[in-house]
């Protein structure tokens, strides 16, 4: 498609489905950065490629 | 080939839109995976973060939607023939076999990799198993070869709670067994019941449900006895750490009408059920839907009030 020529016809049908995959792809990026936020909060604690609390990483806990 | 004759072939097949790609992941079962999966994640012991929880659900809730689609490729050419699943968006023309084929992959393949992040390896594992147990021993081996075929493939159906309980813990519990149980022996009295009426449909497409290969009247023995070993094992559920009187007392209600329901179905023969139209049959199915439902949601409830602090706390637990 040229600068000033009607988009083709194509593109008009496909609209639907190019939004649905825009909303998909933005919906992905923030449940990404979400979820990257939540586990950061758990700082030194985390481990390996989850990000996961490990029990071997936690404070050790003083027996009385 | 220009690009006009490829639009004008897109026109002439019927695009694909939206709602043929969400169909294509089987909403109505999904929408079951997240009741479940949810109630077996919140149920588990120890405190998840909402933004993790949600993400789990959604990983579950996908993977189970990659299996759908995957189960209509293989199943196009039967979906076809049988007047319940024509209008799918295989048969329907909407959808290219190639498309689901690949969506039903890349979305597996997304679900168990970023469950894997979002919860932990041991829930990734297990939901990929649950995939590659709906799609190859369900759908690709049982469903063509053996009456047994939805009670073993059932068990597909019924992990997500496990796998919600997973999330949390990295492991299995009594109480994520009793919720598969639960699942896993509803499963062959809910679609027998639909069967029975959709009898012709599985006789002209070959596939050996147990009407088909046991007739009618064993059939309907089989709902009768596993709608009655499923009464004692939904009630267990009541008695355990995640249970409470919310779900004791749906539990008992519904149970009670599903044996009904199934003592009605044992009662009827063939004749009969044709002349009112399988009129029993069809309200004891749709009964069994709103059964699982019902009862995951008054387990979630109990969760609920518990973590409220308004849980009884003189409810016996004996499991």
């Amino acid at each position: 498609m040229t600068l000033g020529q009607e988009p083709h016809e194509i593109y008009t049908r496909r609209k639907g489905r190019n939004v649905a995959v825009l909303i998909i792809l933005l919906s992905f990026v923030a449940l990404i950065f979400a979820v990257t936020m939540v586990k950061m909060q758990n700082g030194a604690s985390m481990e390996a490629f989850d990000h996961a609390p490990r029990a071997t990483l936690l404070p050790l806990e003083e027996e009385n | 080939m220009t690009d006009m004759t490829l639009s004008e072939i897109d026109k002439a097949a019927g695009e694909a839109q939206v709602k043929d790609y969400f169909n294509l992941l089987k909403p109505r079962v999904m929408s079951l995976v997240v009741l479940t999966a949810a109630v077996g994640l919140f149920a588990a012991p120890g405190a998840t973060h909402p933004v993790l929880a949600f993400a789990a659900i959604l990983c579950i809730a996908v993977g189970a939607g990659a299996s759908g689609a995957l189960n209509m490729w293989w199943d196009a050419d039967i979906d076809a023939i049988m007047k319940r699943t024509v209008n799918r968006p295989l048969p329907a023309g909407k959808v290219e076999p190639g498309e689901a084929l690949g969506i039903g992959l890349g979305l597996s393949i997304m679900s168990v990799l970023m469950l894997s992040i979002f919860a932990n390896i041991q829930a990734a594992i297990f939901l990929a198993f649950t995939i590659f147990f709906y799609v190859v021993i369900y759908s690709m081996w049982l469903k063509r070869s053996t009456p047994q075929n939805i009670v073993i493939g059932g068990a597909a159906g019924a992990f997500p709670p496990m796998i919600g309980w997973m999330c949390v813990t990295g492991g299995v519990s009594l109480e994520g067994v009793l919720m598969f149980a639960l699942i896993f022996l509803w499963t062959p009295p809910h679609f027998w019941a639909l069967a029975i009426f959709r009898n012709e449909d599985y006789v002209k497409a070959g596939v050996p449900m147990y009407p088909v290969v046991k007739g009618d009247r064993a059939t309907r023995f089989q709902i009768l006895a596993y709608t009655v070993i499923l009464f004692p094992v939904a009630m267990a559920l009541a008695f355990t750490e995640v249970g409470g009187p919310v779900y004791f007392l749906a539990a008992l209600a519904y149970n009670a009408r599903f044996v009904w329901g199934a003592v009605a179905i044992w009662r009827r023969d063939e004749a009969t059920a044709k002349a009112d139209k399988f009129k029993t049959e069809l309200r004891v199915f749709l009964e069994s839907i709103g059964y699982l439902f019902a009862l995951f949601i008054a387990l979630g409830v109990d969760i609920a009030l518990r973590s409220l602090g308004w849980a009884w706390s003189g409810w016996p637990v004996l499991f």
